[in-house]
């Protein structure tokens, strides 16, 4: 038995197609491990599902993830984020301590307004979607987070180990890790509701692309097929 | 050609001796970068390449910065930047960004191939001197210092690049402004090779990068670049 559970976000707004193959890239990567799916509609994905509760926003997202981190039950969690593409050493290669909160750093960004290029900087940042962490730590800090600001200000609501100084909070123990293979994470229209519009969509096709740039890569190869899944 | 820049073309003759073909296909494509930009060739052997100069040292990584300290004295523009011989350029490399003048630069956009192994580009999160960019005068200043303070030579064990914190403390040297971390639109391509100075690279007792794709924008695959090699 793993001991590890993912949690598994979706606002349940991309494609159908791209979805489904997510889903079942996903489930390949997590060697069977539990999957918690925070959704906002109901799913049959993995072993239990949080149907979300709050409105969309950045606040909430991090309300649903305590919600998840809560019903789990092994020492470990990791986020898996619907519009990325994890392989399993991303989960388990790489094991922080018990109380550490670790980000793996290979990531590399499709976006899907531009050419099919893979590309990434060799910048140490801090993703949701690529968290491995103990779960009691994520659970105190997020605790410690809500306790305070019952709606945190969102410039400083953001990733665990980002803000806690800002927010007066205790800091995190954080760590980056790099996989063997990279994770993939898809730059796209669909987020939430607040930003879809015509004005954030012309801005954010404006966002330029990193860097060190490949066509094909290790194990996940060229990007055509993602990206004609995500129309 | 390249406002303000001379090229250092460093070579210790060996791929020209054991892999010609590679060392011709490489100077067409630092020529193609570079245009006419004027060019200082270092080299063991002879070379028609640019203003040539005969490197008088022994096979060391201090005499590399010596070497470099000598073309420098006979550049005349502002800046220069480094080319090694195993190293493919694309024109961003020389272009994409300036430094300060008290300052040098490494672009972080560096590429590695190795000629055993499986062939797969590769970036390594480390400064390396085929990278440079720097003020001629605040360069030749550090390398200066450095041979001020040891005349007859830099310790082997911690010579290293311009700008290198660990290295200039260990070298006893003032630390030099270093700027790591900005990159080229397009990624430079090391090759690891053989006839290389290094001693891990000739016993490929070098890892992989952590970050690796086998083809980039620009280059292609790496297996095509690797067959200039053969």
């Amino acid at each position: 038995m793993s001991n590890l559970t993912i949690l598994y976000l979706t606002a349940n707004r991309v494609p159908e197609k791209w979805h489904s193959y997510q889903m079942d890239v996903l489930l390949t990567a997590s060697n069977g491990c539990e999957i918690i799916t925070i959704s906002r509609e109901p799913m049959k994905f993995g072993d239990k599902n949080i149907i979300q509760d709050g409105g969309l926003g950045v606040n909430n997202i991090y309300r649903q993830i305590l919600r998840g981190a809560k019903l789990a039950t092994t020492p470990f969690i990791a986020i898996a984020e619907d519009d990325c593409l994890y392989a399993s050493d991303h989960f388990f290669a790489f094991t922080p301590q018990i109380d550490e909160i670790a980000y793996n750093q290979y990531r590399w960004n499709l976006y899907t307004w531009a050419k099919p290029i893979y590309s990434m900087e060799k910048k140490q940042s801090y993703i949701n979607a690529f968290m491995v962490g103990g779960r009691l730590a994520v659970i105190k800090s997020l605790e410690e987070r809500f306790d305070k600001y019952p709606l945190v200000p969102v410039e400083h609501c953001n990733e665990i180990g980002k803000s806690e100084k800002y927010l007066g909070l205790t800091p995190a123990k954080t760590l980056p890790f790099w996989s063997y293979n990279g994770v993939i994470q898809i730059d796209h229209d669909y987020f939430t509701n607040e930003n879809t519009g015509k004005e954030a969509i012309e801005h954010r096709h404006k966002k330029q692309m990193k860097r060190i740039q490949a066509y094909t890569i290790p194990y996940w190869e060229s990007p055509d097929k993602y990206l004609k899944l995500f129309v | 050609m390249i406002e303000q820049m001379t090229v250092i073309y460093l070579t210790a003759s060996m791929l020209e001796k054991h892999k010609p073909h590679f060392a011709a296909y490489q100077k067409e494509v630092l020529l193609e970068a570079i245009k006419d930009t004027p060019i200082i060739s270092v080299s063991r052997e002879p070379l028609n390449f640019g203003h040539n100069i005969l490197d008088d040292g022994k096979k060391c990584t201090d005499n590399i910065y010596r070497q470099m300290l000598r073309a420098c004295k006979v550049a005349e523009t502002k800046y220069v930047a480094v080319a090694e011989d195993d190293c493919l350029y694309h024109e961003f490399h020389f272009t994409f960004r300036r430094p300060c003048d008290n300052e040098v630069l490494y672009d972080r956009n560096r590429a590695t191939l190795f000629t055993w192994g499986i062939p797969v580009y590769h970036w390594r999160n480390r400064l390396s001197n085929a990278a440079l960019i720097a003020p001629r005068e605040y360069l030749i200043d550090a390398l200066e210092e450095r041979y001020t303070k040891w005349p007859d030579g830099c310790p082997e064990n911690r010579v290293g690049e311009v700008g290198r914190g660990m290295v200039e403390r260990n070298l006893g040297v003032g630390l030099r402004n270093c700027c790591d971390t900005h990159a080229a639109k397009v990624a430079f391509i090391q090759v690891n090779h053989d006839w290389a100075s290094e001693e891990r690279q000739r016993k490929h007792r070098k890892s992989y990068g952590e970050i690796q794709a086998y083809d980039i924008p620009y280059w292609g695959r790496a297996e095509e670049i690797l067959k200039h090699f053969r």
